[in-house]
């Protein structure tokens, strides 16, 4: 069942105009920064003495800061992908069609948040022809790269849920989008909040439930078995929010 | 004739509002009852509950004997709807949206291609099922959303307001479906079109502001209010004996006599609305009435409605 709702929202995704107008619009935003980066780390480095050009890291300067924008343009592409995966089905009445079918609701959820994680997965796998552009180059240590994606990737599950919640509350897409946008950039902010607070345990935990502080772990290649926890731990409990925001709408 | 849909006192509220107020009737197996009543009469609401999507505060449906249950998916094979919104996906072609609805409803694999077939067949959709649905006309999109319902073969099919909004000509070809689809469903139908009820239901139960008026057949409930059915019996010249007759006859519930020019007209309401107008002839004849008019008025649902709800709706 999960196969089927899932089958059905990729395809009618595809079948959308404004997929191709999201996707040509990440590629050509992505490909406008990469090069405009590419060129002011080259220009850069050109002017220092070949002495000192060892300070200089390609993969900081470039492919880091690459990563970082494919973050930043998330927060705005999810929610634009995820403001009819609820909302829609809500003010058309065909999440009835499910309320009344014999699948779960977890089904349900799982086969549109899959749906959503391998639309923005396309997305970032159109940004591969980077480093692929750039294996030419020898770099020596690829695996910042692997664990960049995986960031990425992690990163955007834990927006997909958000966005699928955001969609769950109303059935005006436009809220729905907006919705999708404060969650994640609230998913940013909690970093910002944990630098204001004065107590040292309560920093940390605030850190610690910042997506972004364990999106930087992996994009610095220093993964810990907490920050994968901590990805599955969120998704897992957003996703039971919604099962339950779902469960509402038929007990009011 | 068992009863497939048992509804035992239900009552449901939104926000403190009481929509439905201990509501109960009961629909029979492989009949079509009407839900009639105005707009914001708790149709809608009723007909979520039956259909397990929405919890009443308190009371319970009963399908074939076993108590409703929310968390109890098996009740959903069991019954297909139609709510005043057709649920369907605009970008989904009829067929291709006809299979996703059938594999949804765990319809098996060797039965989903004559599962499509029928409802194609029997809804007239040969015509559209490779078009997508946005480019549907309003009729035919009514009619995918009534596919949808029937394609697990459903004992129950729920159909709310199914020809609101629809041109004349369609309404009929509805009709004739909801007619047909009798053959295998039991139909519990809502609308608050009382023509078209009277045209197609063999039972009605009347709601208004959350509380049932009447239940029970269309022509036990003309009958139920006792001037439903007037007999306009006119002659020129008025009888003594005759007024006696009607005063004593067990056929006649109450009369009364109007003068009109050169005419009397006595304005007779027989009981249970019954045919007495052949006695009535022979009776006066016998007593030398000189008969001027003779006519049968019977209210329409219409009338029955508005005296029940008490409302022009």
């Amino acid at each position: 069942m999960i196969r089927l709702v899932f089958i059905k929202e990729l395809r009618a995704y595809f079948r959308s105009p404004i997929s191709f107008v999201i996707l040509g619009l990440f590629t050509l935003i992505l490909g406008w920064i990469f090069y405009y980066q590419l060129v002011y780390f080259v220009d850069h480095v050109q002017k220092v003495p070949v002495a000192m050009r060892n300070h200089y890291d390609f993969a900081n300067e470039v492919i880091i800061k690459l990563f970082g924008s494919v973050n930043y343009l998330l927060l705005f592409i999810i929610p634009i992908l995820s403001m009819k995966v609820f909302s829609e089905e809500y003010k058309n009445e065909t999440i009835n069609l499910y309320f009344s079918s014999p699948i779960s609701d977890y089904e349900f959820i799982l086969g549109k948040y899959l749906a959503l994680v391998t639309q923005g997965a396309v997305l970032i796998a159109t940004t591969l022809i980077y480093p692929l552009f750039l294996g030419n180059l020898n770099l020596s240590d690829v695996s910042f790269i692997f664990c960049g994606y995986f960031g990425l990737l992690f990163n955007l599950m834990a927006y997909s849920a958000l966005a699928c919640l955001a969609s769950s509350f109303s059935k005006n897409q436009i809220v729905a989008a907006l919705s999708a946008f404060v969650f994640i950039l609230f998913s940013w902010m909690v970093a910002m909040f944990s630098q204001m607070s004065s107590n040292f345990a309560v920093s940390q935990f605030l850190q610690f439930l910042s997506v972004n502080h364990h999106f930087e772990n992996f994009v610095k290649a220093n993964i810990a078995l907490s920050d994968i926890s901590f990805y599955f731990a969120f998704i897992i409990m957003v996703l039971m929010i919604l099962k339950t925001r779902l469960d509402a709408r038929r007990w009011l | 004739m068992s009863n497939t849909i048992e509804v035992d006192n239900i009552t449901k509220s939104y926000g403190g509002r009481k929509v439905l107020d201990r509501i109960s009737f009961n629909v029979k197996k492989q009949s079509i009852h009407g839900f009639l009543g105005p707009n914001g009469a708790g149709k809608t609401t009723t007909m979520k509950i039956i259909a397990n999507l929405l919890r009443p505060d308190e009371g319970e449906v009963r399908i074939d004997g076993k108590a409703l249950n929310l968390a109890d998916k098996s009740f959903h094979q069991k019954i297909g709807f139609l709510l005043e919104v057709p649920p369907l996906y605009g970008d989904l072609k009829v067929r291709e949206y006809l299979k996703f609805i059938a594999t949804l409803k765990r319809v098996s694999s060797d039965q989903l291609k004559s599962r499509i077939d029928y409802c194609v067949d029997v809804l007239d959709l040969a015509e559209v099922e490779n078009r997508l649905i946005e480019n549907l006309s309003r009729g035919f999109k009514q009619r995918v959303g009534i596919a949808q319902a029937i394609i697990h073969m459903p004992e129950i099919v729920l159909l709310d307001e199914p020809t609101i909004g629809l041109d004349p000509q369609t309404v009929v070809e509805i009709r004739n479906l909801i007619l047909k689809l009798k053959e295998e469903h039991t139909i519990l139908l809502s609308s608050h079109l009382l023509h078209e009820m009277s045209l197609v239901c063999d039972e009605v139960t009347i709601i208004g502001k959350g509380k049932i008026l009447e239940s029970g057949k269309i022509e036990k409930l003309r009958s139920k209010i006792n001037e439903s059915t007037e007999i306009v019996f006119g002659c020129f010249n008025k009888n003594r004996k005759f007024e006696d007759f009607l005063s004593h006859s067990d056929m006649v519930s109450d009369f009364r006599c109007e003068q009109n020019h050169q005419e009397t007209v006595y304005l007779i309401h027989p009981k249970q609305g019954q045919e007495i107008r052949a006695e009535l002839v022979t009776e006066a004849v016998a007593l030398g009435v000189e008969v001027s008019k003779l006519e049968m008025r019977e209210k329409s649902l219409e009338d029955i409605f508005i005296s029940l709800t008490g409302r022009h709706d």
